[in-house]
């Protein structure tokens, strides 16, 4: 879980703050989504669309992420659905049940984007490494230090 | 269910049914009955009570004609280079000659369409089916129609024999065992 407080509401969705695999794409990128495994019936009318992607679009998708594994398990009576793994290990799943093929595409290419961090609420949208790049303001930044100096040395102390 | 079975020993061996208890699982066959370990199928096992070989012979009989069935034939067709030519050829039988416009030669006339059909069908390996018989008007119908290549729907099967990338798996048969057998 992304934050582990339990507290006095019932609240479900959990909450967290933006994060990226080790700065993924500063230099190189690395695809974090593993593997791909499509279930999906070979008869049933809900998995049309699964049938049709499997047969006309999968192999390109294939072509262009050659460090995703793809798994095609039909199964009868199953739902289909695509369950996607990431490096971290986490398990996502979009189920494809009366899905056209064109919208599997779009499912499929949002699971590739995916960092595989768990979907929760961000409580910043924003995150950075060095909140401060001149230095953190303090009530002795911009004061002539020959009045402040002693006291700046207290508060040190006190800090520590 | 094949001719044998009708009326034979079912209802001899439905009343030997509450000598022996039978588990009947969701989708699979009773596997846990002496009797369908013997041979036989589905009807043997639940019926076959104390092991009735008769029963057992004659399902699996039923079983072996129908495992070899005869393939399906391949619908596929690809038209030959010299289609026009031919067809071109066939026109001018029929006119008498060889003519500029042969695409407007009718084969409306019964006897015509008959003869011209059946001779593309024998030598191209390709038949008009019957909802389009009444399209082919001209010659020119003829020629769209044996223009156009049909690729048999066996889409899987070209799927997993053609050279796939080394990050896909196509587990095709993978369950196929869960898939209920109708007799």
């Amino acid at each position: 879980m992304a934050n582990h407080i339990v507290g006095a509401t019932g609240r479900t969705v959990t909450s967290g703050f933006l994060k990226s695999v080790l700065q993924n794409g500063v230099g190189r990128y690395v695809c974090q989504l593993q593997r791909i495994t499509l279930k999906f019936c070979k008869a049933s009318g809900q998995s049309r669309g699964v049938r049709d992607y499997v047969e006309n679009h999968l192999l390109d998708f294939a072509a262009v992420n050659p460090g995703v594994v793809v798994y095609v398990t039909p199964k009868p009576q199953i739902h289909a659905r695509v369950v996607a793994e990431y490096l971290n290990g986490e398990i996502h799943t979009v189920f494809l049940d009366k899905k056209s093929a064109e919208e599997i595409q779009q499912h499929v290419q949002s699971l590739v984007w995916r960092s595989g961090q768990p979907l929760v609420r961000l409580r910043k949208t924003q995150h950075t490494e060095n909140p401060s790049i001149q230095g953190q303001w303090t009530p002795f930044t911009n004061r002539p230090s020959n009045t402040t100096a002693a006291l700046e040395e207290k508060l040190k102390s006190l800090a520590k | 269910m094949a001719a044998p079975l009708v009326g034979k020993t079912l209802f001899r061996n439905f009343f030997a049914l509450s000598r022996n208890s039978f588990h009947l699982q969701k989708a699979t066959v009773c596997t846990g009955s002496r009797a369908y370990s013997e041979g036989g199928g589905l009807l043997s096992s639940l019926f076959g009570g104390s092991g009735d070989k008769e029963l057992a012979a004659a399902e699996q009989e039923a079983l072996d004609v129908l495992s070899q069935r005869p393939t399906r034939k391949s619908r596929a067709y690809q038209p030959p280079p010299d289609l026009q030519e031919r067809l071109e050829g066939m026109a001018a039988e029929i006119r008498g000659g060889p003519t500029e416009n042969w695409r407007n030669v009718s084969v409306e006339n019964i006897s015509t369409k008959f003869q011209v059909l059946s001779r593309c069908n024998k030598e191209f390996g390709h038949e008009v089916p019957n909802a389009e018989l009444a399209n082919m008007k001209t010659f020119q119908d003829v020629l769209g129609f044996y223009k156009t290549a049909v690729v048999d729907n066996d889409v899987y099967n070209q799927l997993i024999e053609k050279d796939l990338p080394p990050n896909v798996n196509i587990q095709w048969d993978a369950y196929d065992h869960l898939v209920k057998k109708d007799l």
